[in-house]
C-alpha cells in the first residue's frame, strides 16, 4: 500500500482507480481495515473523499446474484448434452453409408420389406426395445441406431421425408431420410418423461411415459398407421382419403380426424379410448366395433373379452400431455395410481384405505416424482416412506 | 485475472475440440457471467438460457472461432450480443439498439431488518442510481465490479476511449453527489 502522503490529493475518482482501495472495499481484510481506518480517522480531505469513495463504490458493487452449485452443475449438463455428449447425429451417417454402400442398404431395404409385409409390420419392429430397460428417450432409426433424447423433446417429420429433433432447450437436429413409408422408427419415452412426435401429415402424438409408438418415416397412400404400446394422446390432422388407424395389441382405433387418448399398456389388464372431438371407431379382439363420441371412455377388458362406453370428464385423461394431472373429486388410489404410471415408480398402498380420500386439483407432472409425492403429502393426510426403492403409503396416525 | 499468453493456450485448446479446457473456460466464468447478463434482465432463466446458448453454440463453431488473448471480453461481448437479440425478440420490439437496453445496477433487498439510516441511504441511492443513463450504469459497473479496463469498456458499449472515460466519470460525480446530500440531510435528522 502507498504512502500516506499520496493519498492526501487524491479524489474520488483516484480512489476509484486505486487498486488497493477497491480490493479493501470487495474483500476486507484485517490488514487493509486498520490501514484505511487510519485514514478515516484523519478527519481531513483525504478521510472525506475515501469516505465518498467508499459510499459509491459500495453502492455499485455489493453481493448481486449468484449461481447456487447446483444451478451451474445443471447448466454445465445441458451444455454438454448438446457438445460434448451430443449423440453423433445421423444425418452425417446417412449421407455417408448412402454413398458408400448403397448396395448393402439394398439389401437390408428388402429384408424389412419382407418382414414387414405382413399385417403386423408395426407390432413387430415394437419388439426391439422394452420400455422398462431404459432412464432415457429413445429414438430408434429404421437401421436400429438409437439416439437418447432430452425430455419433452419433439421430434418432427416433414414432408420431405426429413426429421426434425427439437430439444426443449431449442437445439434442433435436422436428419435426412429417405422418406420411404417402409422405413420404420420408434419413440421410446421411459417413466417420468415426455415426448411429442409429428407426423408427416401433421398429425400430432403426446406419448405418455412407458411407452411407445412405432411409426414410419412417410405414410403409404391408402391408410395413415401407427401402432402404440402404453398411453398417448393424438391430435389427428383430418383426411378422409387416408384414414388413420392406432393398433395396439388387443385394439384397433380408425379415425378420420380427431382428437383422443388412447391407453393400452401391456401389463394392465384393461384398454381404454377417451375421445375429444370428432368421431372414432374402436374394434378389439372380441370383434366388435364400437364408435365413441366426445367425452365418452371406451374401455376393454382383455380378460373377460368385453367392452363398456361410459361419459367421463376428458380433462382428467388427456391433462398429462400438457405436465398437468387433473382430479376432480377423485379417490386417492386412483390419483397414485396415476402417479405410479407417469414416473414409472412403484408406489405401495391399500387400495380400500386410500379410496376413502378424495381430492380434487391438479398436480405439476414436471416435478421430481419426490416432488409431486410432497405435493400429495401435503394436501392429504398421509405419509409417504421410500423403503427399499419402494414408495409406501399411508394414512398419518 | 488470467494472464494474456495462458488465456491464449487456453483458448486454442478449446478451438482444436479439447474437452478439459472447454470445462475449465465454462467453470471461470460463469458466475461473472450470470452476474453481468442479470443486469440486462431481471429473468434469471433468461440470462441462465442465453450463458447455456452460448457455450452451446461457441463449441459447435470453435473451428470458425478466432483466436484471443481475452477471454473474459470475448465473453462479456458474446452473451451481450445474444442477450441484446434475446430481448429484442421477447419484448417484441422492432427495432432495439443498443443504447435501449435497460441496464439495472440496483441490488435485491436483503432480508435481514436494516437500521433506519441504511433504509433511507439505499433510498436515497437507488434514486441517484436511476438518474444515471442505463449505459452509464453498465460503463460503472464494467469498470468497477468487472474491474475491465477503460479500453474494453469503450469496446463493449461500442464508444470511443475519450468518450467511455466521461461517462464514467460524469456518472461518479452524479452519484458522489448525491450520496453526499444524503449523509447531509441524515445528518441533520439525527441532530
Amino acid at each position: 500500500m502507498k504512502n500516506f502522503e499520496i493519498y492526501q490529493h487524491y479524489t474520488v475518482e483516484n480512489w476509484l482507480d486505486d487498486p488497493d482501495f477497491i480490493q479493501w472495499i470487495k474483500n476486507p481484510e484485517e490488514n487493509s481495515n486498520e490501514y484505511f481506518a487510519q485514514i478515516l480517522k484523519g478527519e481531513d480531505e483525504a478521510a472525506e473523499t475515501l469516505q465518498q469513495a467508499k459510499a459509491v463504490l459500495e453502492a455499485i458493487t455489493g453481493s448481486g446474484k449468484r449461481l447456487s452449485d447446483i444451478e451451474v452443475a445443471h447448466m454445465w449438463r445441458e451444455i454438454s448434452q448438446s457438445t460434448i455428449h451430443k449423440p453423433r447425429i445421423w444425418k452425417a451417417l446417412y449421407t455417408k453409408t448412402v454413398a458408400v454402400a448403397s448396395v448393402i442398404l439394398l439389401c437390408l431395404a428388402v429384408s424389412i420389406v419382407w418382414i414387414f409385409r405382413n399385417n403386423n409390420e408395426l407390432q413387430h419392429f415394437a419388439q426391439y426395445l422394452s420400455v422398462d430397460s431404459l432412464q432415457e428417450i429413445q429414438l430408434v432409426m429404421p437401421d436400429k441406431k438409437q439416439m437418447t433424447l432430452a425430455n419433452q423433446t419433439e421430434v418432427k417429420l416433414n414432408a420431405k421425408g426429413d426429421m426434425e429433433v427439437d430439444m426443449p432447450k431449442g437445439d434442433r437436429i435436422v436428419m435426412e431420410t429417405e422418406g420411404n413409408s417402409k422405413d420404420i422408427c420408434q419413440l421410446i419415452v421411459p417413466g417420468g418423461k415426455r415426448a411429442y412426435l409429428v407426423l408427416t401429415d401433421g398429425t400430432r402424438i403426446s406419448v405418455h411415459p412407458g411407452s411407445k409408438v412405432v411409426f414410419p418415416i412417410q405414410f403409404a397412400l391408402k391408410q395413415r398407421k401407427v401402432y402404440l404400446e402404453g398411453e398417448a394422446f393424438l391430435e389427428v390432422t383430418k383426411n378422409p382419403s387416408r384414414p388413420f388407424f392406432v393398433q395396439t395389441k388387443q385394439m384397433e382405433v380408425s379415425v378420420l380426424g380427431t382428437s383422443f387418448n388412447v391407453m393400452a399398456y401391456p401389463k394392465q389388464n384393461t384398454q381404454s379410448v377417451v375421445l375429444v372431438t370428432g368421431h372414432v371407431k374402436v374394434k378389439s379382439e372380441n370383434g366388435e366395433e364400437r364408435r365413441i363420441e366426445p367425452n365418452q371412455c371406451y374401455t376393454f377388458d382383455k380378460n373377460a373379452l368385453v367392452d363398456k362406453i361410459e361419459t367421463v370428464s376428458t380433462d382428467e385423461y388427456t391433462g398429462w400431455k400438457d405436465g398437468v394431472l387433473n382430479f376432480s373429486s377423485e379417490p386417492l388410489s386412483q390419483i397414485l395410481e396415476k402417479v405410479s404410471n407417469y414416473y414409472n415408480v412403484s408406489l405401495r398402498y391399500s387400495i380400500s384405505t386410500m379410496n376413502t380420500i378424495r381430492l380434487s386439483g391438479k398436480l405439476d407432472l414436471n416435478n421430481t416424482i419426490e416432488g409431486a409425492l410432497k405435493v400429495l403429502t401435503t394436501v392429504a393426510p398421509i405419509e409417504i416412506k421410500n423403503q427399499n426403492s419402494q414408495y409406501v403409503v399411508n394414512v398419518k396416525p | 485475472m488470467a494472464d494474456k499468453s495462458d488465456d491464449y493456450i487456453l483458448w486454442e485448446a478449446f478451438r482444436n475440440g479439447d474437452e478439459k479446457s472447454f470445462s475449465s473456460i465454462f467453470n471461470s466464468y460463469v458466475q461473472e457471467l450470470y452476474k453481468y447478463g442479470s443486469r440486462f434482465s431481471e429473468d434469471s432463466e433468461l440470462v441462465k438460457d442465453a450463458i447455456q446458448e452460448l457455450f452451446i453454440k461457441l463449441y459447435n463453431n470453435r473451428s470458425n472461432l478466432g483466436s484471443t488473448d481475452n477471454i473474459r471480453f470475448y465473453l462479456f461481448k458474446a452473451l451481450k450480443r445474444r442477450l441484446i437479440d434475446e430481448l429484442s425478440q421477447s419484448t417484441n420490439t422492432i427495432s432495439l439498439s443498443t443504447l435501449s437496453l435497460p441496464f439495472d445496477l440496483e441490488h435485491s433487498p436483503d432480508e435481514e431488518e436494516e437500521e433506519w439510516e441504511t433504509v433511507v441511504k439505499k433510498k436515497k441511492l437507488k434514486s441517484a442510481l436511476s438518474q444515471l443513463s442505463p449505459r452509464q450504469r453498465e460503463a460503472i459497473y464494467l469498470r468497477y465490479e468487472a474491474e475491465m479496463s477503460l479500453e474494453e469498456i469503450a469496446e463493449l458499449l461500442d464508444m470511443n476511449y475519450q468518450s467511455a472515460r466521461n461517462l464514467i466519470h460524469r456518472g461518479i460525480d452524479k452519484l458522489r453527489k448525491t450520496l453526499l446530500l444524503v449523509s447531509l440531510i441524515i445528518f441533520f435528522l439525527i441532530f
